[in-house]
């Protein structure tokens, strides 16, 4: 083989190993970018499980106000108490009791999918009652939704639901112990469904 | 046999460097600096793709890191602010007065000072100010002392108990306006905001 064609070779492989480096790092790129969510979910949901020390899904957590010392979500809310519950609809749908709270601050529920994305939102002044529950499902489930049930379906098996309660004024006590109060009436609960 | 082993050592440098540039890649395009959103009004940023399904994936991945759980645009508006009116990355150790005029058009709204994306510790136990708790000026105007001193009212203190050190582009200002007017909400690049003025550093 001549020098000249060698050196053809040589060139051609360097071309061929970048080319395949550019696009593998392309392809890499992309999948990182794509999983941040997920892992960050899956990150902060242990974390949160863990200062409970539980691993325990589909139950509701009532907390109290985040403080710099207790704080596990980035950029979280000083001025609301929260209750957050981690579900997982692969098996059984899961009733939400949703209870509004008598006040004028703004209350939501919220419902999340493992890959972070708000796919549910209701807040205290488009509910429909003070009273109402939600039955999240798998997608694709054949869940029969009973008279006045909503049913919401989930795009992932496993996701985050965030209820909200502001705080006017995160120095009264007394506001703070009423919201607390209100927390308590909300609940999750997997239900038993034939068709699911 | 040495073209194999040739082979597979070129196939490993060829991974070990696609992963250094996938993993710098990304850490370039999702740098903390970089959180914000693509519509600029004064100091602020924002994205109204934010917490929705339609996000992209860059957004998404920049949400997840740095404001996980936020809410979509229709309910909940995120405005942040890296900078001070004069473009100057803010600082832990300046002192910055927010100033507002009234009420954006929504239902509530507040803000809140972060350090490396958390509250900042301090003896108050104060990260925030909103509309039902920043004391009013006679005009109803407000302003808000972002600060590492004691301030007279309405102080959001930005000193660290821990000693932490300070450093340009460690403070971020989130200003959130819940159930937006939808005039409010087609207009973010050119509604009133509150604007933030730095005072002095130590």
């Amino acid at each position: 083989m001549s020098e000249k064609i060698k050196q053809r070779n040589r060139v051609k492989g360097f071309l061929l190993w970048t080319f395949f480096t550019v696009a593998l790092a392309a392809v890499l790129h992309f999948v990182i970018v794509w999983q941040i969510p997920s892992y960050m979910t899956k990150k902060t949901v242990g974390a949160i499980l863990a200062r409970k020390k539980t691993t325990e899904f589909n139950r509701l957590f009532n907390n109290d106000l985040s403080y710099a010392k207790t704080d596990v979500v980035v950029m979280s809310n000083a001025d609301m108490r929260n209750s957050i519950a981690f579900y997982d609809v692969s098996e059984k749908p899961l009733k939400i009791h949703c209870v509004v709270p008598k006040t004028d601050n703004y209350w939501s529920i919220s419902l999340y999918a493992w890959n972070t994305d708000n796919f549910f939102i209701r807040n205290d002044q488009n509910a429909k009652a003070r009273e109402f529950d939600l039955i999240l499902v798998k997608s694709g489930s054949n869940y029969q939704a009973q008279t006045g049930e909503e049913v919401v379906e989930s795009p992932t098996n496993r996701g985050v639901i965030l209820i909200r309660y502001i705080v006017a004024n995160r120095a009264d006590k007394e506001e703070l112990a009423r919201i607390a109060a209100e927390q308590e009436k909300s609940f999750v609960q997997p239900i038993d469904s034939e068709q699911y | 046999m040495r073209r194999i082993g040739v082979f597979a050592l070129k196939f490993l440098i060829a991974v070990a460097v696609a992963l250094l540039l996938a993993s710098g890649s990304v850490w370039y395009v999702l740098q903390p600096t970089n959180y914000g959103g693509k519509i600029r009004n004064g100091e602020w940023t924002t994205d109204l793709t934010t917490g929705g399904s339609n996000a992209g994936h860059y957004q998404r991945a920049k949400i997840a890191l740095y404001g996980l759980w936020a809410m979509s645009a229709d309910e909940t508006i995120y405005f942040i602010a890296n900078t001070d009116s004069s473009g100057e990355p803010l600082a832990s150790n300046c002192t910055y007065i927010v100033s507002g005029s009234g009420n954006p058009d929504g239902r509530w709204w507040s803000l809140t000072v972060y350090k490396n994306f958390h509250f900042v510790p301090n003896e108050q136990k104060v990260y925030s100010y909103s509309q039902t708790s920043v004391e009013l000026e006679p005009d109803n105007s407000w302003q808000v002392a972002v600060s590492p001193e004691k301030q007279a009212k309405n102080w959001l203190p930005t000193g660290d108990e821990s000693g932490g050190t300070a450093a340009a582009g460690d403070l971020k200002l989130l200003f959130r306006v819940y159930n937006p007017n939808p005039a409010f909400a087609a207009n973010v690049g050119s509604v009133k905001l509150p604007t933030v003025t730095k005072e002095n550093c130590r």
